[in-house]
């Protein structure tokens, strides 16, 4: 490895010349000079092996037996160091690790619930963490999910603050269960998560398991998994402000720190805005331009966070008020509609580390309230003022066991308690009772490829409809190790729970429905490659053929009684087939390209009715096809990014014969980052919709024009020249 | 010359006889024939997919979505009514959720206006004269077009809670105020003034009207929902007689359950119950409960064949069917038309 240098400094002393253990001392830094921390290193000896992790200086200590030495210096955002040498004395060697763009045994804790390898788990998993992402401007997390490989977010209304849903794998947005660092947020209400609710200065990453999950998660884990991790200490504090041609204001400050072994962190937001944008309407023949109205928004969060090694305390409270801007299906429709939300989450994790084994504790309490105002709705002399109030509590109690290096064993239980109530519906309560056992064993057989098998068992008892017991089987074929090429393979069964709404809605809430079941596999593969090549450094390529099948898929429909009354009732089969692909490329070390590419089929193939002419069409709302594709350049200060998102048709009909054009829209950021001694400044000019594309993800509800988008970072670090996250 | 005389009156007989002949063939095609059926389908709440089929009994085809076709645009969201002006050349299409009124020519289904009319969730038309009275769902009012400029003349006549059908009869305008099934009345509105005359009292969610061979206004109440989780307080449907002399109830028939639509071809009213066609006999009021057993969602009439059109919504999301009766019930054909056929026009 050319660029890595290491340097031989001096021998300390010839004492221990021939005595039986000497220390080897290491001091990891990066192309800066910085003390690279947290890197694992790896040595290896003739019947010898042992490890260790640089400290906050970069420095790492081992024990060595006189002769060759074998050291490997693994980190996530560094290309991996393997050198040989002897020793024959305690020696002292300095390590200089090269920056990479690609991670590559990049960690994932939502798939397993423990640390595991991106490589080598059985799903397809994708992490986007917060320094992608604070790269370009974005004003709710729906802009930075729909970047994500098959990931359609239905918008009703364009501004950061109206609802959003997210769907995933071609299914419902009932079916993709939202974790706030590893415990579950979706609503029993209804089964969503509004995103316009997510903060978004204090997330660290986000980890989206593309697949049916149930099997760790419980209930509606059906076309995935999104766990939103937040941070819990940051290494600087300061100050943000951003602005948009549309009126928006958004602001942040944070402060964090540490008091002896604790951190704390603390964050304060507001966004703010008009949200009155302008879009094109069909009038007639021509196309006019209009000012939304009634978009306005104010949505504020504070967060506070506190932590040492063992123990993590973190408080979230949000609180909304916007407008509901009316569907455009009408010439300039007024609306005086809005909504107010105010949400409160805590949460406690704890975990002990034993000699082979880990127990960890979580308790989350969640309570949402959110009152929704139509007085343009006039039934019977008075408008529509509703509320639903819900408290939620979770808890997860999970130990794993590591047996040797290829078994791991992990069980837990897993409880929760919800409770609804509100004007439009009965009250609800729900008790989840949830056991789990998962395995991860690695086996090697002769000459075959390293597989490594992921069993996992999981029963989840509900108050209000019984027992489910759901299973998966994964694999993981490691075909190759330098490139690394790895096979994935999974089988499972997962299902959805009834919503609060679906049971207990007034006059038209069923009791008698049943959980919809679903089962699937999915095959693909990965591949991260090192290359010599001057022009191509690395790539990454991920893969995925997916099958899944819903059962007993709920819909509202007229009711037999009463055609007037739409009624829930478990009735139809569904099924998505997919293909994605996903990639990441550095090409002259400063230049970045990133994308994915998605097909899915996704339809229902059960008959309502015998002359069912909407049988085996697609879904509505569904694409058929999308893409994103990123293009990063960084030279020294400045970094520029362009980001297209495509997506295809969407039949707005049961019958197919109508449908959404297909949109793509570019964004574009140039950013610059001043770093002083004390302070260092951050400025983005972003660019949204440079095309002027004109489109809509839902019907009658129209998505901004372009827009420009200014912010501006006044931060100053607490601990200087730190590398974080490194495993 | 005589002779001569005789052979030209004679000639000139023939001549007339003949081109008298020739005159009586305009006369022989003002007999009115079906043109065509214009079946107005709503669509899906929200989706702007509302479209208008057209279908032609005479080849037994049906066109579908004419309206965009002809246009090169979509009707617009949940087209909730379709009326034919009295010299037949124009239909008025009401878009509910689009807050507009199409105006097509019959003969080519091309727009010849939009009537805009915002924020007023118009759902059903009636036309007198010049002029359109239009209720507004969401409003408590109707609005007035004025059928030669195409523009609202009266923007808010205020009336009851959600009004929904609409009559111009005996030179006066009666609307029914539903409340969703929690209204009571019926407001009644004199053109020439544009205000509200009188408010009826009669039963629980009064929709719709018609008339029957003795001048009576029969009013349908679907009855009322009561607490929505409760069906054990729901009110029952019924048919409110009013005499528009004196504008009071006279009489009443309870129909019971919820019935909707409402029409009267001799001394029988037509409605809808549990998918079924109701018929109740207004003098005897003996009712059919099952006079056409179905899935029905909307009834119309041709008085000129004597058919009654029954639309089946299927399952509200795939295309919709039109079954045709005579008046004894007997099945003659079906046809297919949109996403939830609601309304019908004919053209003669």
């Amino acid at each position: 490895m050319q660029s890595a240098l290491v340097y031989l400094l001096f021998i300390l002393t010839f004492e221990n010349l021939f005595g039986q253990e000497l220390t080897l001392t290491g001091y990891v830094f990066d192309e800066n000079k910085n003390p690279v921390v947290n890197a694992n290193i790896e040595l290896t000896q003739e019947n010898y092996r042992s490890g260790a992790i640089t400290d906050s200086l970069g420095v790492f200590m081992l024990k060595v037996k006189p002769g060759k030495v074998k050291i490997s210096i693994k980190h996530l955002s560094f290309k991996e160091l393997d050198k040989s040498f002897y020793v024959y004395a305690d020696t002292s060697i300095f390590f200089q690790l090269t920056s990479r763009v690609i991670k590559f045994d990049e960690i994932t804790i939502s798939a397993t619930r423990y640390q595991s390898n991106i490589s080598k788990i059985s799903n397809f998993v994708e992490i986007i963490d917060s320094e992608t992402f604070n790269r370009t401007s974005y004003t709710s997390i729906a802009d930075i999910l729909k970047k994500a490989a098959l990931v359609y977010v239905r918008d009703y209304g364009g501004t950061p603050s109206t609802l959003k849903t997210i769907s995933l794998r071609g299914t419902g947005s009932e079916h993709t269960v939202f974790l706030l660092n590893g415990v579950r947020i979706s609503s029993y209400q209804n089964g969503v998560l509004d995103l316009s609710l997510v903060p978004l200065d204090v997330i660290e990453r986000i980890e989206i398991i593309h697949s049916n999950l149930s099997s760790l998660y419980g209930a509606d884990a059906v076309g995935g998994v999104v766990n939103i991790i937040t941070k819990t200490k940051s290494d600087d504090f300061g100050v943000n402000f951003g602005f948009d041609s549309f009126g928006l204001r958004k602001f942040n400050a944070r402060v964090s720190g540490g008091i002896k072994s604790l951190s704390y962190l603390s964050s304060f937001s507001r966004t703010y805005g008009s949200g009155n944008f302008n879009y094109k309407y069909r009038l007639g023949n021509e196309y006019i331009t209009l000012k939304r109205k009634n978009s306005h928004f104010s949505i504020s969060d504070l967060y506070f966070a506190i932590s040492n090694q063992n123990l993590s305390i973190s408080a979230l409270y949000v609180r909304s008020n916007r407008g509901i801007p009316a569907q455009v299906t009408k010439f300039d429709p007024m609306s005086t509609a809005w909504q107010f939300d105010e949400d409160l989450n805590i949460s406690i994790s704890t975990l002990k580390t034993f000699a082979n084994s880990v127990l960890k504790a979580t308790v989350m309490f969640k309570n949402s309230y959110q009152r929704y105002v139509n007085n343009d709705l006039i039934i019977a002399g008075s408008g529509i003022d509703s509320y639903l109030r819900n408290s939620f509590y979770s808890g997860v109690l999970n130990s794993i066991f590591k047996f040797g290096s290829d078994f791991i064993l992990s069980s837990g239980i897993e409880t929760s308690f919800g409770v609804g109530e509100g004007n439009s519906f009965q009250k609800a309560r729900r008790l989840n009772l949830a056991v789990f056992l998962t395995g991860e064993k690695e086996f090697k057989i002769l000459i075959l490829p390293n597989f490594r098998f992921y069993p996992m068992l999981r029963n989840d008892y509900f108050s209000d409809f019984g027992n489910r017991f759901i299973y998966k089987l994964g694999v993981n074929f490691e075909v190759s190790r330098k490139p690394s090429l790895n096979v994935k393979f999974s089988y499972g069964t997962g299902f959805r729970a009834p919503t609060f709404n679906d049971l207990y809605w007034h006059g038209a809430g069923n009791r008698e429905l049943r959980p919809e079941k679903s089962k699937g596999y999915e095959v693909g593969f990965i591949t991260i490659t090192e290359l010599k090549s001057k022009i191509i450094k690395e790539i990454k390529f991920e893969s995925t053929f997916f099958d899944l099948n819903i059962d007993d898929r709920i819909v509202w429909l007229p009711s037999r009684e009463n055609q007037s009354i739409w009624r829930p009732i478990n009735i139809d089969r569904v099924r998505s087939t997919g293909f994605q692909i996903s990639g990441e490329m550095n090409l002259f070390k400063s230049f970045f390209i990133s994308g994915n590419f998605s097909v899915v089929k996704s339809v229902r193939i059960n008959k309502r009715r015998e002359d069912d002419a909407t049988h085996n069409k697609f879904l509505i709302y569904i694409p058929t096809s999308s893409g994103n594709i990123r293009a990063e350049l960084n030279l020294d200060k400045i970094y520029f990014v362009i980001y297209g998102n495509y997506v295809g048709i969407r039949y707005t009909t049961e019958m197919n014969d109508r449908w959404l054009q297909p949109y793509f829209v570019i964004d574009f950021t140039a950013g610059l980052n001043i770093q002083t001694r004390f302070v260092n400044s951050k400025f983005k000019l972003t660019v949204k919709n440079i095309f002027n594309e004109n489109y809509e993800t839902m019907i009658g509800y129209p998505m901004p024009l372009r827009s420009f988008m200014f912010e501006i970072s006044v931060l100053t670090n607490n601990n200087k020249n730190k590398k974080e996250q490194g495993k | 010359m005589k002779k001569i005389k005789f052979i030209f009156a004679f000639f000139l007989t023939i001549l007339l006889i003949y081109s008298g002949c020739k005159k009586s063939e305009p006369v022989t095609s003002d007999v009115p024939v079906l043109r065509g059926v214009y079946v107005l389908n709503e669509g899906n709440f929200g989706r702007n997919n509302s479209t208008l089929s057209y279908y032609v009994p005479d080849s037994n085809i049906v066109y579908e979505d004419v309206f965009s076709r002809v246009n090169g645009r979509g009707l617009g969201d949940t087209g909730n009514d379709i009326v034919i002006s009295s010299d037949g050349s124009k239909a008025y299409i009401v878009v509910n959720n689009s807050d507009k009124i199409e105006v097509i020519e019959t003969k080519t289904h091309r727009s010849l206006a939009t009537i805009l009319l915002s924020q007023a969730s118009p759902y059903k038309i009636a036309l007198h004269g010049n002029r359109g009275y239009v209720t507004n769902l969401y409003r408590g009012a109707v609005s007035v077009i004025d059928l030669t400029t195409n523009r609202v003349v009266v923007d808010t006549i205020k009336v009851g809670s959600n009004p929904t059908g609409i009559i111009v009869f005996n030179n006066k305008v009666y609307v029914a105020n539903s409340g969703f099934g929690n209204g009571k009345t019926v407001s009644v509105i004199d053109p020439s003034t544009n205000r509200v005359i009188r408010t009826i009292n009669v039963g629980d969610g009064p929709d719709a009207f018609a008339v029957d061979q003795s001048g009576i206004l029969w009013v349908l109440c679907y009855g009322s929902y009561g607490d929505w989780q409760n069906p054990n307080d729901d009110t029952d449907g019924k048919l409110f007689a009013i005499n528009v002399g004196t504008d009071v109830v006279v009489d009443s028939i309870l129909i019971g359950g919820h019935p909707s639509r409402l029409l009267i071809v001799g001394d029988f009213a037509y409605t809808i119950k549990n998918g079924n066609i109701v018929r109740i006999n207004l003098k005897t009021k003996e009712k059919n409960e099952t006079f056409i057993r179905g899935n029905f969602y909307s009834i119309g009439f041709d008085p000129l064949n004597r058919h009654l059109y029954c639309s089946d919504a299927k399952d509200y999301v795939q295309k919709g069917e039109v079954y045709i009766y005579d008046l004894n019930g007997t099945f003659i054909k079906k046809f297919q038309a949109g996403i939830i056929p609601s309304s019908f026009a004919f053209a003669y």
